[in-house]
């Protein structure tokens, strides 16, 4: 045969090889691997034995070693001598956990190895997941107080101690061996003679196991061609009876008993089962040199489990597969579901954890006693369904076909297995090792065998009752449909049996338990239905596994196949050669996830605000929602009135003015009184002003109030101008204020002869210019206001005879302020005030700017104060009525005053009445 | 017919004088259009005005006509002006910074020196200067008056200071004494207000009797 | 360029202070605060353009009240090269101000009266405290006194006076050193660059 190439390492290996001799990778056929709808291809368990971890084969060997201590009572977890925990032996960590009672199994594990509870060690006999002591039959049973997985535990102890033991919480340990079945399978040996003469473990299954030949087909084929590990053989001796007590592999003794003379079937058990038990593989090849399961317990050189220590122990208590045919009804024994009968379904009851009855492993077939009280519980079914079992478990749930083992089966089974006859000829039903369905408690015909490690076809192994731990791997597939790894695989890991994993790096042996099925177990759950087998009719729907339901992480391991998949061989992706993605393609390099152990923080989406935050939001969102609404605006009542009461006030005032103006009146006579400040500057312009004086005249004020000034302006001016006939310069800091003085000196004053004035023109910047006139007039301002283009040069203003000898501020005789508002009064007085020198300082000012300029006369910084037209009938009564503007408009004024009397007082007292009467509304409308 | 500016001039202030009064109606087309040409026109006199006595005088004629001094001196406000147009667009706005920070700079200046020296220590000597009974002509009525004065003085000051404590029941109160003024200013306040008002009232009275008078004139002359 | 404009406002504004207090500074404070004088008159003109400019836009994008902003810029450029042709003095350009800007000011300035009238008239229906009485009180005895009452002496010569030169001279005394003192600091803030009107912060 042409040598099988490794698809991992690309070694080349021999062609009757399973395990790569390099890698320890599963070599499927032809160095392929499955394919969605491909039946696995029968592995020799012997040759998957290499593949087997390194912790496994050093817990098995451990296991022996401490089986030589343990005569009657199952070998201890913690009798298991320190092992040398290599790189990637996966049971080599059962050894820091054994001694853990308080650590957690998986479920998945704890459906591998059995219910903890009592629902499995009830009875003797009962059909509930009992542990698979994958030791030689010969091993003792364990105690139940064994620091053992618990699906080791069971497997070795009493069905009363399995009982209590079952109650207890699954030991770390039996999880750590209960969740690495493919760890077992790394270390498994070639069967040799040795264990073909017959562990006791496999001589009870002979008697006692109801192997599903789907189940045990597969897994039979494979471990036909694979050498039973060490302890394997070791446990081929022949084993003591079957000890109800004792939890102890009856179905491996059976199987021992049955397959014990067909050692040479081994090569029968080759069926096309990729990944076939290694470890049951192997055993096939190691019976011959199997020793009794004490022999084998005793050795040291096995890195074995305790439950498979235990099992070769067991023996003492349990029938070897030479002396115990039978498979003991007892309920302590896990079997495996292939390894069951028909009665698998009745025999495991997910929902009941309790449920499973040892007598259940032995109905209507011979179940070894350990396999009839495995059955799946609800717990188990539970947990089954939350892991993800690999295909070659989930082949094991499906449902048993009760099958009777066809002559080629003793041909293919391992001699310890052949030993392991069928003595009834019910058929065994074969169940999935993800079933979590019940199986009914197997008829008491009888312990029906179906040797699991004959070459089997798909149908036989659907005969053979899977054990509970196997069967409660994952859910109950259907029998046409194959299980997938996210359906068969347990998906919760305890932690310790991540430390389990993770604490050595896995050698590359390791590698064939993700990747290689036993071909027993592949041959159960490539089992389809057509084999007949109908499931129990106490199985329940629980139990049933849904079709294709591997767990993720098996389908995520299960190699892929590079040729029928074009896009991943053309992305030219890195393959992983290590760690559960070997063989896996476009994964995701596992270094980057190293270490990333924390969980991501979970971040509130939930918007984080405080109350006043929240305040703020929602006053935003009411200012948003009233801009959309708009709001009818509310015309105040009484519109129509006030507009009404100012047309009539506008109509008094009018015809009133109108009437005083146009006839001419001058009824009212002058004010007689005199203000001081009055006077004052009407005896400086009198007196003060010597005559032909240069005099500042400055016009600071608006067009507005023209009327005004002019009439209060024009008697002083014209006192002055008749009086001293002065030198005046005109100068205005508003732009119109040359037209004003033009206006003053051809209106009011135009009747004057001669008056001689300069006007000076508009000072710019307005009133922050007036400090640097005064500071330097000459220079400040140069030419006169009538340039124009037809005069572009015209003479400096300051060189007119008008202005003569001034040159500065001082110089003027007098300063004649006329201004209508506040801050122009107050920024002459105050910028040039302290710079005018002798000269006088006269304000004419309105009446609006009166009040407020009078504490500058108080203060003496002004000498002359007139404001408003009070003022100027006044000023016209000392000027002899010149030139009369104010007495014209005296009667108008009078008459307008008083009528803003009248207005104001009798409106004040109707407003003042009608705000009383809304209040007094008010206060009675409450 | 010659028609004289001061017939031309009577009747546009007679149309101007209607259609501003035609406010009184509410806003209307007419208010609008005299409103609309008023500005018009007062912004163009007023560039006219700075252009021929700002702009050419105070720029121009120095340096086609001044001498060296002149063009010197008046190069800094040229350069000045140069950067003050540049607030025309946006994009060059930020080079007319300099010049009318200078401008504000120089009014701060003139604002400051002018309220020191020419209002507060004045005002504050004249408020001392009533007490000096020795040169006042009535003792007696100058110190009545005096201490009129004085009092609505300090409450005019008082009442527009708020500087407050926080009282023990949570609630701001200023001192009781500033307290007491501040009622005291209230007082003058409105009084001297008021006597603004009736001012301002007298003042716009006699603006109506001038324009009135304006249309006796204007008609007169027919 | 905001350090050069705080530089020119600082510098530039305390040599002119500083020449209100020495003498011999005051020329150059006079240069100085000249030279202000001009630019504010430009400030003018660029004001003036920019009118120009806005209500051209509100022309060229036919806003709603384009037709007004026509009447504006018609009456702008007309006044203008009147102006620039003739100058300012010319007596055709005081009939301008005589015929347009006179009028209208006046005319607003008389529309006060009715307003202002109104206004005290519906004072106490709004409000009524202490200050509106006393306001109100005054006004009315100012109006009265104003009257040419020349039976009564008393009115005129000394009740006048005493209202206006006793009682409102504290209250205005105060309200000139109070505006004094808020120019002083505000003027005092620009000087410092702690404020700075002319823009940049």
């Amino acid at each position: 045969m042409a040598d099988i190439q490794c698809s991992i390492c690309g070694k080349k290996n021999p062609a009757n090889t399973a395990v790569c001799q390099n890698c320890g990778a599963s070599l499927s056929r032809g160095g392929e691997s499955i394919q969605p709808g491909q039946e696995p291809t029968r592995k020799t368990t012997s040759e998957l034995e290499q593949g087997l971890p390194t912790w496994l084969r050093d817990a098995r060997d451990q296991r022996r070693q401490s089986s030589d201590d343990e005569v009657q009572l199952p070998s201890q977890p913690s009798s298991f001598p320190p092992s040398s925990l290599s790189g990637m032996d996966l049971l080599a960590g059962l050894q820091s956990q054994s001694d853990d009672d308080d650590e957690e199994i998986p479920d998945w594990l704890s459906n591998l190895t059995g219910d903890a509870g009592a629902s499995k060690k009830s009875q003797p006999g009962a059909v509930e997941n009992r542990r698979v002591e994958l030791g030689g039959p010969s091993k003792p049973a364990r105690e139940p107080e064994d620091e053992l997985p618990s699906w080791l535990a069971s497997l070795s102890a009493s069905p009363a101690a399995a009982d209590d033991r079952g109650k207890k919480e699954q030991s770390p340990a039996d999880d750590a061996s209960a969740v690495s079945p493919f760890g077992a399978f790394a270390d498994i040996e070639p069967p040799t003679q040795a264990e073909e003469a017959g562990a006791d473990w496999l001589t009870s299954l002979q008697s006692d196991a109801s192997i599903s030949e789907d189940a045990v087909g597969s897994e039979a084929g494979a471990f036909a061609s694979v050498d039973l590990p060490d302890w394997m053989k070791a446990d081929e001796t022949p084993a003591p009876a079957p000890d109800t007590d004792v939890v102890t592999s009856d179905w491996l003794k059976s199987l021992d008993g049955q397959v014990a003379p067909e050692t040479s079937s081994a090569p029968g058990l080759s069926e096309p089962v990729t990944d076939a038990a290694d470890w049951l593989k192997t055993l096939d090849a190691a019976e011959g040199p199997s020793v009794p399961a004490p022999a084998a317990a005793e050795t040291t050189d096995f890195d074995m489990p305790d439950w498979l220590k235990s099992m070769g122990d067991a023996p003492a208590a349990a029938p070897t597969p030479a002396a115990a045919p039978e498979v003991s009804a007892d309920a302590d024994f896990f079997m495996p579901d292939w390894l069951k009968g028909a009665d698998e379904p009745s025999a495991a009851a997910p929902s009941a954890p309790s449920a499973p009855e040892p007598a259940s492993a032995a109905t209507d077939f011979e179940t070894p006693d350990w396999l009839k009280g495995i059955e799946p519980t609800a717990v188990n079914a539970t947990a089954a369904a939350d892991f993800d079992m690999p295909d070659w478990l989930k082949g094991a749930d499906e449902p048993a076909q009760p099958q009777t083992p066809s002559a080629d089966f003793n041909v293919n089974l391992p001699g310890w297995l052949k030993s392991a006859k069928v003595e009834t000829g019910e058929p065994a039903k074969a169940k999935p090792f993800a079933a979590a369905e019940p199986s009914a408690p197997p008829e008491p015909s009888g312990p029906v065998f179906v040797p699991a490690f004959t070459d089997f076809s798909m149908e036989e192994a659907s005969v053979i009752d899977t054990p509970d731990w196997l069967a409660n791997l994952g859910k109950t597939p259907e029998p046409s449909n194959l299980p997938t790894p996210e359906t068969s695989m347990p998906s919760p890991i305890p932690e310790d049996m991540d430390s389990e994993f993770t604490s050595e790096p896995l050698a590359g042996d390791l590698d064939a338990l993700f990747t290689d099925m036993p071909d027993w177990l592949n041959a159960t759950s490539m089992t389809p239905s057509a084999s007949g087998q109908q499931p129990s009719a106490d199985e329940t729907e629980a139990e049933k596994l849904s079709p294709a339901s591997l767990p993720s992480w098996v389908q995520a391991m299960r190699p892929v196949d590079t040729a029928s998949n074009p896009l991943d061989a053309a992305a030219g992706e890195t393959m992983e050669t290590r760690g559960p993605f070997a063989g896996l393609q476009g994964v995701l390099p596992s270094a980057t996830y190293l270490g990333a152990s924390s969980k991501p923080k979970s971040l509130a989406i939930k918007l984080q605000a405080d109350d006043e935050q929240q305040n703020q939001a929602l006053l935003l969102e009411q200012i948003m929602a009233a801009e959309a609404h708009p709001e009818p605006m509310i015309t105040p009542a009484g519109v129509n009135s006030q507009r009404i009461l100012r047309i009539a006030i506008f109509v008094l005032l009018l015809a009133v003015v109108t009437g005083a103006i146009f006839m001419g009146t001058q009824i009212f006579p002058l004010p007689l009184g005199r203000p001081a400040e009055t006077m004052a500057a009407f005896n400086i312009v009198d007196t003060v002003i010597p005559p032909d004086a240069p005099v500042l005249v400055v016009f600071d004020y608006e067009p507005a109030l023209a009327g005004e000034m002019e009439a209060v302006a024009a008697p002083l001016l014209d006192h002055l101008v008749v009086k001293n006939h002065p030198r005046m310069a005109l100068l205005s800091t508003s732009p119109t204020g040359a037209v004003m003085a033009a206006r003053m000196f051809s209106g009011p004053l135009g009747e004057l002869p001669a008056i001689q004035y300069v006007n000076l023109g508009y000072l710019p910047g307005g009133l922050s210019s007036v400090r640097a006139f005064a500071q330097d007039p000459t220079h400040t301002l140069v030419l006169p206001p009538d340039v124009s283009v037809f005069n572009l040069a015209p003479a400096s203003v300051w060189a007119s005879p008008t202005l003569q000898g001034v040159q500065s501020f001082s110089n003027f005789a007098a300063i004649i302020l006329i201004t209508d508002s506040v801050d122009a009064g107050r920024t002459w007085i105050e910028q040039a005030g302290p710079l005018r020198g002798s000269a006088q300082f006269v304000v004419v000012s309105s009446a609006q700017a009166g009040p407020l300029l009078q504490p500058y006369y108080a203060s003496g910084q002004i000498n002359g104060l007139a404001s408003g037209l009070y003022d100027a009938a006044v000023l016209e009564q000392n000027n002899a009525g010149r030139p009369g503007t104010a007495r014209r408009y005296w009667d108008a004024y009078s008459l307008g005053l008083v009528l803003i009397l009248f207005l104001l007082a009798g409106g004040a007292l109707w407003s003042l009445a009608a705000n009383l009467r809304e209040r007094i509304a008010s206060k009675e409308a409450g | 017919m010659l028609i004289s500016v001061d017939l031309i001039t009577g009747a546009l202030s007679f149309l101007f004088t209607v259609l501003i009064f035609s406010y009184l109606l509410g806003d209307n087309p007419l208010f609008r259009i005299g409103s609309y040409i008023f500005v018009g026109v007062t912004a163009g006199y007023v560039a006219a005005v700075a252009m021929w006595q700002v702009v050419y005088p105070q720029l121009l004629y120095p340096l086609v006509y001044g001498s060296m001094v002149d063009r010197i001196l008046v190069f800094f406000p040229l350069l000045l002006t140069g950067f003050l147009f540049m607030k025309i667009s946006p994009r060059t706005s930020y080079l007319g910074t300099p010049a009318m920070a200078y401008v504000a700079g120089i009014s701060a200046a003139v604002t400051v020196g002018g309220a020191v020296l020419g209002t507060i220590f004045p005002q504050t000597l004249a408020t001392i200067d009533i007490f000096d009974l020795a040169r006042a002509n009535s003792p007696f009525a100058s110190l009545v008056s005096g201490v009129i004065i004085l009092v609505s003085l300090v409450g005019t000051l008082a009442y527009f200071h708020f500087g407050a404590r926080v009282t023990s029941d949570g609630t701001l109160r200023r001192f009781v004494v500033i307290e007491l003024l501040s009622w005291v200013g209230r007082i003058s306040i409105a009084i001297t207000l008021g006597v603004l008002f009736a001012g301002v009232l007298l003042a716009s009275l006699t603006a109506f009797i001038e324009r009135i008078a304006s249309w006796s004139i204007f008609f007169s002359s027919f | 360029m905001k350090v050069i404009s705080a530089a020119f406002a600082i510098a530039f504004g305390l040599l002119v202070l500083a020449g209100y207090f020495i003498p011999a500074l005051a020329p150059i404070q006079a240069v100085l605060i000249k030279w202000a004088g001009i630019l504010l008159a430009v400030s003018a003109l660029i004001g003036v353009f920019n009118l120009v400019i806005v209500h051209g836009e509100k022309i060229r994008s036919r806003e709603k009240s384009n037709a007004y902003s026509t009447l504006l810029l018609i009456s702008l450029l007309l006044t203008f090269v009147f102006g620039l042709a003739l100058g300012p003095g010319h007596p055709i350009m005081q009939g301008v101000v005589n015929g347009v800007i006179l009028p209208v000011e006046a005319s607003l300035m008389a529309i006060l009266s009715v307003t202002l009238l109104y206004a005290a008239i519906r004072l106490l229906r709004r409000r009524v405290d202490v200050m509106s009485v006393v306001f109100l009180l005054t006004v009315l005895l100012i109006v009265a006194l104003s009257l040419p009452f020349a039976g009564i002496p008393l009115l005129g010569d000394v009740l006048r006076p005493w209202i206006t030169q006793v009682w409102a001279m504290g209250g205005a005394r105060g309200i000139l050193i109070g505006v004094a003192l808020g120019a002083l600091t505000t003027g005092l803030r620009v000087l410092l660059a702690m404020d700075r009107p002319y823009g940049g912060k």
